[in-house]
């Protein structure tokens, strides 16, 4: 498999009020459309990533709407798989573009969810979770507590071991200066943020944020001189899992990640060793250090050790979420997976300034949704 | 929202030979959505019944939890009681005696 990814653009993440979701998605579109040196009229379809339009702002519909403010009335479409939406809207183009019957499509993940207040959205976002686990009062943050639970009881970790991931995240974001939190953290301060659903302290948990993220994506039969493509997608893979916990055979593990990232490595021939650096969805710290053990680059039960061991840090042997991950680039819900790959593309292409990593040649993106319902995969190469 | 037949539907399990149930993980909630203000913090879990069903709901009456230890699924009314309207029955769970 080989899609060009032909530009890359993303706003800052965070609280920013002035902003609509149609602003934010017209301005990370602007930005892969210029990166690209493409017109809005050279794209076949646009394909929009987002989970709560519907459920907080009565808004669905949103290829129209986005299309409308981009001035594009070609195929437009949204796609929702929870916080997977985005990696799902950027498989969903390659597999389109594999096809034949696109050439250039554009992808937009967006959120918009500083507009209301933080139980609201938590209620909002429990619409990605199960009904039992709605009407018994969970939250995200519980039901990944409850994994962690049993992760750290099985494994014997402490909840400083949960923090050192935060900690790691935060120091990346510190030198990403489109972050919603671009500084630094302690232990201590985890440890000392106020309790959510324990284990899981606040500063466990990705914050709500605003943000939008977009990639121009292309058959490799358009790429040219005109437009050349530095970055390509050489693996796109998608997996489930049961939606409610209670059908998990086994909660430490993310069995629609350990599945999607089999058909991801054997797509493009390669193994975890391959992989030079990776962005995985930290929507909690235990979800970092259980993505780190479904991908295969640590063994059951020792995830947690690469952040501990500094092993996960930018000068590392391997760098996790050199963006700064969700927890501290921040978690607009439908455009995380599309920044994932926006991210890794930046540093193929030597972009990421003060936290490139010297070791660019392949990078892979993990995207879920929900707990683990839903897993998406992407790797790229330069 | 309550559908009065959305809840019909759902609760077409038996509780007999159920206890008692395995806690299989559990967690005390601080943050709560709307609608649960006035119980937080209160404790959710993971309990395996004896009878191989596995089900999530909040524990009551609880001064210490364990994983592994005894649970009893009993039916509680979830909602607070408006003079016309829905009532939804569930499963909470409290520790298990002998």
């Amino acid at each position: 498999m080989k899609i060009a990814v032909l530009g890359t653009g993303v706003t800052k993440f965070g609280e920013i009020w002035e902003k609509s979701l149609a602003d934010l998605a017209k301005e990370a579109a602007r930005q892969a459309l210029d990166d690209a040196n493409i017109e809005i009229s050279d794209i076949d379809a646009i394909f929009i990533a987002n989970m709560l339009a519907g459920e907080i702002e009565n808004q669905v519909h949103l290829g129209s709407l986005i299309g409308e403010e981009l001035g594009f009335n070609g195929p437009a479409i949204r796609i929702e798989g929870a916080c997977a939406s985005g990696g799902m809207a950027v498989r969903n183009a390659v597999l389109s573009l594999l096809s034949g019957e696109y050439r250039r499509i554009l992808v937009i993940g967006v959120e918009k969810m500083t507009d209301y207040q933080s139980d609201q959205i938590g209620e909002a976002l429990m619409a990605a979770a199960d009904e039992e686990e709605r009407v018994a009062g969970l939250t995200f943050p519980s039901l990944f507590a409850l994994m962690a639970k049993v992760y750290m009881d099985k494994y014997k970790i402490k909840r400083s071991d949960l923090a050192q991931v935060s900690v790691k995240n935060h120091f990346h974001a510190s030198l990403n200066p489109k972050a919603q939190f671009p500084f630094q953290i302690t232990i201590e301060q985890v440890l000392q943020s106020p309790m959510v659903a324990d284990p899981l302290h606040l500063f466990d948990c990705s914050p709500i944020s605003d943000g939008a993220s977009a990639l121009v994506l292309a058959n490799m039969n358009y790429v040219s001189q005109v437009y050349p493509c530095p970055a390509t997608i050489i693996a796109s893979a998608q997996s489930s899992d049961t939606l409610s916990l209670t059908k998990r055979k086994d909660l430490t593990r993310l069995i629609s990640v350990e599945k999607a990232a089999k058909k991801a490595y054997q797509t493009a021939s390669i193994g975890p060793k391959d992989i030079d650096f990776v962005e995985v969805h930290d929507c909690f710290t235990i979800a970092e250090i259980m993505a780190l053990e479904a991908l295969g680059f640590y063994q059951q039960g020792e995830g947690w050790q690469g952040a501990v061991k500094k092993e996960t840090y930018l000068e590392g042997k391997l760098p996790v979420n050199l963006s700064g991950g969700l927890k501290a680039f921040g978690h607009p819900v439908g455009a995380t997976g599309v920044k994932q790959v926006v991210e890794i593309a930046d540093q193929l292409r030597d972009r990421a300034g003060k936290r490139q990593t010297s070791k660019a040649r392949i990078g892979l993106a993990e995207n879920i949704g929900g707990a683990g319902g839903s897993a998406v995969i992407h790797i790229l190469t330069n | 929202m309550y559908s009065p037949v959305k809840i019909w539907r759902s609760k077409k399990y038996k509780l007999a030979g159920s206890n008692p149930g395995r806690l299989l993980s559990f967690s005390i909630i601080h943050a709560s959505p709307p609608g649960f203000k006035d119980q937080a913090p209160y404790s959710v879990g993971l309990v395996e019944l004896k009878n191989g069903l596995r089900v999530i709901g909040q524990i009551v009456e609880a001064e210490s939890l364990k994983i592994g230890q005894k649970m009893k699924a009993v039916f509680r009314i979830f909602n607070p009681q408006e003079k016309e309207g829905v009532i939804y029955y569930g499963i909470k769970f409290k520790p298990w005696k002998k």
